[in-house]
């Protein structure tokens, strides 16, 4: 018992150093983490391209007078495989329309499903549709 | 007398026996997770790098596209050339006329696949490549992709593949764009 009381000092000092150590560890690993899951931005521009792709059919379409929502985007590009791991992620295409006159505001809004965790895009443009 | 000089010695020996194996696990514990996060920041900036430059070529495309008077695209180059025309009077007593027609041209420098092909842009006039792709400090990439396809009236699609010569990672992006003022369009 004698001899520990002598030791004090050590062994605070012990304390301080590994719990500094471990704290420090943890910080790291902590910091480490969240960067895995960063590409998620490379399928955000992936569906703003699919949406300016809609954007470009229905322009075209209203360029010759006819407006129409639902022309067909190229299949393929409704799914990616942008970092997703082998996984294919698929988008959903939504378009609403909102009219006055001959301007159209659209609303292209791209859906997609990753790790069950949902996220979207929406992108509006003016069309003018020619008369 | 000994034992009075170095008694509480074997405490610090049993102390130092512990906490140095712990100060080994705990140091090769740093080095490891010190060693895999320089590792992921490598990936990290290689995937962004990837992932910027063909947002990059898809950008300026369609930008160049909204304008263009005339469009060839020949698929097997792949190459894609703009044609917007510039109408200048030169002399005002003649009464002449110049047209002149300004180019710009994305062409793939290197084969389809190929360790280091970049995408140059550049105006026909000069033979200069200059690369919009590639040579990056932080990751090497390739053109895997580069096509061209005619959808409607006057709407080309257009995707781009690219892989990172860092990770091997892939990736490709579509897009297409309407061109109001196009006269003339031909993919081959």
């Amino acid at each position: 018992m004698n001899s520990l009381k002598n030791q004090r000092g050590f062994m605070l000092l012990n304390v301080i150093i590994l719990t500094l150590i471990t704290s420090f560890a943890a910080m790291i690993l902590l910091n480490a983490a969240p960067r895995i899951k960063n590409p998620q931005a490379a399928i955000r521009l992936t569906a703003i391209h699919l949406a300016n792709e809609k954007f470009a059919l229905i322009e075209s379409k209203a360029a010759s007078g006819v407006f129409d929502l639902n022309c067909p985007i190229n299949s393929e590009d409704l799914t990616t495989e942008n970092f997703s791991e082998g996984n294919q992620i698929e988008f959903t295409v939504s378009t609403t329309d909102n009219p006055s006159g001959n301007l159209h505001r659209v609303t292209v809004k791209v859906e997609w499903t990753v790790e069950g965790r949902k996220d979207f895009v929406e992108v509006e443009r003016t069309i003018r549709v020619v008369e | 007398m000994l034992n009075k000089k170095f008694s509480g010695g074997g405490f610090v020996f049993a102390e130092f026996a512990i906490a140095l194996p712990l100060l080994i696990l705990l140091g090769w514990g740093l080095a490891t997770v010190g060693m895999k996060i320089f590792y992921l920041g490598k990936i990290q900036l290689a995937d962004y790098v990837l992932e910027e430059e063909v947002h990059d070529v898809l950008s300026r495309l369609v930008y160049d596209a909204r304008a263009a008077k005339s469009l060839e695209a020949v698929n097997g180059a792949p190459l894609l050339t703009f044609t917007y025309r510039t109408i200048k009077e030169s002399n005002a007593i003649d009464g002449v006329i110049l047209s002149s027609s300004e180019e710009r041209v994305y062409v793939l420098a290197g084969g389809l696949g190929k360790e280091g092909s970049k995408i140059n842009y550049k105006r026909i006039e000069e033979y200069l490549g200059n690369p919009i792709t590639g040579d990056n400090y932080f990751g090497q990439t390739r053109v895997t992709q580069f096509e061209f396809k005619k959808f409607d009236d006057k709407v080309l699609h257009v995707t781009l593949e690219m892989q990172s010569e860092v990770t091997g990672h892939k990736i490709k992006m579509s897009t297409a764009v309407y061109m109001p003022g196009c006269e003339s369009f031909y993919v081959y």
